[in-house]
Parts: structure tokens; sequence; C-alpha cells
């Protein structure tokens, strides 16, 4: 695998991410909703300080949750696809590059784009709390952002899997918002729903959370702020009891999980249609 | 128009029994030729008849379901990297990066194939294509047959033996499609050409040797001289007789006659009679004709158009767009044809 073509392909997909209309939509969107939430957080002067900044980042959770994995899964689904349906791939796949090299430089590219979008929110989220003279738990934050990023490459690896099997980008793009409703409702709605009615134990309601790459970021967020899952009812409280001091490392771990398996099918659904 | 015995000269592509499937439909049956250094080969045929799926296959971007192939000397499945090193490919429409300006376009590539003297490379061939002026323009904001130009720039970019342009004058207007014909035709003796086409008349005035494709398969190939002399019926003899001839009769005296293949009636006592190969038959015609005391109005003998031989040698064709399947996909596979 040669490593200068990942990074000029990956150079260029963030070129082309930076003249996105979708993608600058989104990371000024989420930018200006960071900034929105850290305001209203740390609006009143009762609540400023360490409480100002709980609230500003539990709102950071629930923002990133919604917005991270759309932004992640399109512009994934649209990577392959688009060059497919624009005829370009034909013409890159003819010079003397892998697949595998391409399906990596686009990943690496798209990767670094949506970490740029995400600093520059949680960034400016985060300079604003401390102007208004809240404090800012940089070790609870930093936790909160990196497993953003890992949510971030884990819903990105997903749209590369779908764009490796679709010929449109209108078609990967309409899956992707499938997935992202899926998702969301899976974790939320569909969880609790099925809980009551299928009368889950605990543990198998643990397990199927964990399963979504949206609830181990919710989880981990949480843990991350608080100190404990308490706020998430008898689920968390069990979670806590079972996993202990493991559970940000089983965390991370399904999401890094989220982020390979994907990617690996991508490239195999990606490589099949080829030669090499 | 050959100036050396094909014996004698590299060949630089070879393609073996080359088929295609798509589940169970074909879009190559077998496609089998040589290509030689520095000579220009023309894929005829109508839409869908597998030129652009043998053009994929050669170039690394699909692969065959059984055959084999080889660009000067490599293996494409085997040695795919280093064929991919030899060619130079437009695919049809011309996809370009649009965003991105000539230069910057130019030199991606020259990066992607890690071209030594990267910037005199891309000089080079901006010049080849006269382009010189246009290295900071945006190619979105380009004519076509600009971008055209610079779809052929990127193809020869680090001049490669073999340069694959699929249907590189569509879409274009006429002066443009002039401007890429002689464009092409310089880059003979240097390169081999293969480009594809459904024009006959460019197949014609650009072409060594055509091969003209039909249903997954090579029907014919030759130089297009050769074309129209080599194929049986490829003469005929246009008679005029008095219309009121009963046209059944005529069909039926000529039929029998040595050396004719066919006999058609175009109306108004018009008919053409297709001759077969180094078949003579017009003395024996104008006997039949006088022998029943038909009036004889007029006998032309007549050379067959490649546009006529072409239509005879694909009458059987389905047209489907080609352009349409993406053959890079399962749902492209469902599609069938390609």
């Amino acid at each position: 695998m040669d490593t200068r073509v990942i990074g000029l392909v990956a150079r260029k997909e963030v070129r082309d991410a930076l003249r996105n209309r979708w993608f600058l939509l989104y990371a000024a969107g989420f930018a200006l909703l960071a900034i929105a939430l850290s305001q209203l957080s740390t609006g009143d002067s009762g609540t400023a300080g360490y409480a100002g900044f709980g609230r500003t980042a539990a709102g950071l959770v629930n923002l990133v949750l919604f917005v991270v994995p759309l932004m992640g899964l399109t512009l994934g689904a649209q990577s392959l696809a688009g060059e497919r349906e624009r005829g370009t791939l034909a013409t890159l796949l003819a010079q003397p590059v892998t697949r595998t090299e391409v399906l990596l430089g686009k990943f690496a590219g798209l990767a670094l784009a949506l970490g740029a979008a995400l600093l520059l929110g949680f960034g400016l989220a985060g300079a604003w709390v401390a102007a208004r003279g809240g404090g800012v738990e940089a070790g609870a934050y930093a936790q909160v952002v990196g497993a953003a990023a890992l949510l971030a490459l884990a819903t990105l690896s997903i749209g590369f899997l779908i764009s490796s099997a679709a010929r449109r980008t209108s078609a990967a793009t309409a899956v992707a918002l499938f997935v992202w409703l899926a998702l969301v409702f899976a974790g939320d709605l569909g969880l609790m729903g099925s809980a009551m009615t299928m009368r889950l134990p605990v543990r198998t309601l643990l397990g199927l959370t964990l399963l979504n790459p949206l609830e181990a970021y919710r989880i981990g967020g949480i843990a991350a702020i608080t100190g404990g899952l308490d706020v998430l009812g008898p689920a968390g409280v069990y979670a806590d009891r079972v996993l202990g001091p493991s559970l940000v490392a089983v965390l991370a771990a399904v999401l890094v999980a989220w982020c390979v398996v994907p990617l690996i099918a991508a490239g195999v659904v990606f490589a099949r249609r080829g030669i090499r | 128009m050959k100036s050396q015995p094909a014996q004698d000269r590299e060949v630089m592509i070879q393609a073996e029994h080359l088929a295609r499937y798509y589940g169970p439909s074909p879009a190559l049956r077998d496609i089998t030729f040589d290509a030689y250094r520095g000579e220009i080969v023309g894929f005829l045929g109508p839409n869908g008849a597998g030129k652009t799926t043998t053009m994929r296959i050669l170039t690394g971007y699909l692969p065959p379901t059984s055959g084999r192939a080889s660009i000067a000397g490599f293996d494409i499945i085997e040695q795919s990297m280093e064929v991919r090193r030899h060619i130079g490919y437009l695919p049809e429409t011309t996809p370009l990066y649009t965003d991105m300006t000539v230069w910057s376009y130019l030199d991606f590539m020259a990066r992607l194939r890690g071209v030594a003297n990267r910037d005199d490379a891309v000089e080079r061939a901006m010049s080849r294509v006269n382009l010189d002026d246009r290295a900071d323009q945006v190619i979105g904001q380009l004519s076509k047959g600009l971008r055209q130009r610079v779809g052929i720039a990127q193809a020869v970019l680090h001049d490669p033996p073999v340069v694959i342009l699929d249907e590189p004058t569509i879409g274009l207007d006429p002066r443009q499609i002039q401007d890429v014909r002689s464009l092409i035709h310089e880059l003979k003796g240097n390169h081999t050409v293969i480009i594809s086409t459904h024009i006959l008349s460019e197949a014609e005035q650009l072409c060594d040797r055509v091969l003209v494709i039909n249903r997954g398969e090579i029907v014919a190939a030759a130089s297009p001289e050769e074309l129209q002399t080599q194929l049986a019926g490829a003469q005929a003899v246009r008679v005029v007789l008095a219309p009121s001839v009963q046209p059944r009769e005529v069909e039926k005296a000529f039929a029998d006659i040595e050396g004719v293949a066919g006999v058609a009636s175009e109306g108004d006592g018009r008919y053409l009679v297709k001759v077969t190969a180094n078949g003579n038959p017009r003395a024996a015609i104008a006997q039949s004709v006088v022998g029943r005391g038909w009036p004889l109005l007029e006998m032309t003998p007549i050379g067959m158009s490649l546009e006529r031989i072409f239509l005879e040698l694909t009458a059987d064709a389905d047209v489907v767009d080609e352009t349409e399947i993406d053959t890079d996909t399962d749902a492209g596979e469902e599609d069938g044809d390609a």
C-alpha cells in the first residue's frame, strides 16, 4: 500500500469537503448551535461555574448525538457513490493506484474534515463558557470531544459501506438518512418500547444499547460529565455495577469496532468490483 | 493505410476470448484481437455492443469473467499496476474534477502516477493539446471541446504507449470534433490508440483498423477499405426497370443468376442486387432482363458504404445505452448488458 497515494487522495478530499456546501452547512450549524447551547447554559449567573459547564457539556452531548452521525453518514455515503456517478472513479482507478488506497485516502480526508468541524464547534463552545467565567473540566471535556470524534469516524465508516455498494448519490444519501433515523430511534424510543413490550431483562437491554454507536457515545459522554450513570435509570445503574471502571474501555472498544468493521466491509465490497 | 505488415510489428494489446457476464446476461461474449504499436484501432458498434466494457476491462476498472488480455506484455489481472502505468484512459463523457483548475487537475493526476519532472510533464501535455494559456482556468468553466482536451492531456500526461479513448468526440460541435480528431491523429505513431465510436466517418477518417463489435462479439475486423471489399456482398448493382415489371418476378429471375447474393426491391422499379465476393453478374443480369423483354432504364455498379456494411453487420443489435450501466456496482450487474 502506497501511503503517498493515500495522502494525495486525502488532501484532495479535505479540499473538496471545504468546498462542499453540505459540509460547510453542517459545520457552521454545529458551531452555531454549540455556541447557542453554551450561551443558554451559562445564561443566568446562578448556573455559572461547573454547573454551567455540566449543562453545556450535557447539551453538547445531545447535539452531537443528532448532528455528528448525520454528518458522518451523509458525507461517507456521498464519497464513493459521488465519484462513481460523476464517472471520475473510472479515471481515478485507471491510474496506478489500488482501490484500498483510494478508499483509505477518501476516508482519511473526510475524517480530518469532520475532526476540524468538531474541534471548531467544541472549541468555540468551550471558549464561550470559559469567557463567561464558567470553569471547564478539561479532562471530562476532552473525553466528550474524543468520544464525539470516535462517533464521527464510526458513522463515516458506515457511510462508506453504504457508498461502496451504491451507484447513485441520491440513493446512498437516502439509505444514510434511513440508517441515521434508525440509529436515533433504535437508541431511544425503539429500545424503550421493546424493553417494555418484550419485557427485556436489564442485561439484554444494556447489551442492545451498547451495540448502537450513538448510545455508546451517549453513555460515555454522560459518564464523563456526571461521573456516574444514575441519570440513565436502572440500565445505567446496572452498567455502572457490571462494568465499573472498565466502562470507558468497553464503550471505546464498541466505537472503535464501529469505525473499523464497516470500513473493512466497505473495502471488501469496493474491491470485489475491480481488479486488485 | 498500414505502413508495415502486422506480423513485423510489436503487439501492444492482446485480448483473447474476453467475456463479461452480469448474472446470466452477457455484456461481452468473446472478444479477441491484437493491436500493434503506433496504430489507431477503432471499436465500432451500436450503443450497448460492449465497446465500453471492453475498454474498462483493458484499463483494469473491471475484471473479465473469462479470457485474458495483456497491455505492453503485462497481464491485466496479474500485473494490473504495470498495465495502468502503460495506459492513458479517457472514459466516455470526459469525467473531470470540474472545480479544479486545468493545472491543478493535471498536477494531481501526475502526482498520483508518480510522474518524474512533474511540472515539465504537465506543461508538455498541455502544449500537446493546445491548452498552454488555460492553466489557471477552472475546468467547470471550459467549453466541452476544451474539457475534452484536458481529458486527453490527462491521458497522455505520462506518455503512455497505449491510449484508450471512449467516444472522444461525443457531444461536441463539428468544429470541436475536428479539433479532437486532429489531436488523436497526432497521437498516431507514438502511441497505440484505441477509440470507440459509433460514427462511421470517424472510423474511416481516423482508424488504421476497425473492429465492428455487436452483441459482445467482434463481427468484423479490417481496415476501413478492406472492410468494404472483403465482406461478401460488399459490392452491389443498382438496376432500374420500368415500374410496370412485377418485383416478385424480377427477384425470382435475378436470384437464380450466379454471383448474386440477394435482391432487394426499393420501389418504383429500382432494385439493389447484392453481389457475392469476386462475383460479376452484370452481363448475366443484362441478358436476363433483355431476354424477358423488360425495359431496362439503368444499371449501375455501386460500392457499399461502410455505413451500409455496419448496418448489415449490426442489424440485430439491441439499442441499449451502455453509459447508463455502471459496471462497478451490483446494481449495474442487475441491469445486465454493458
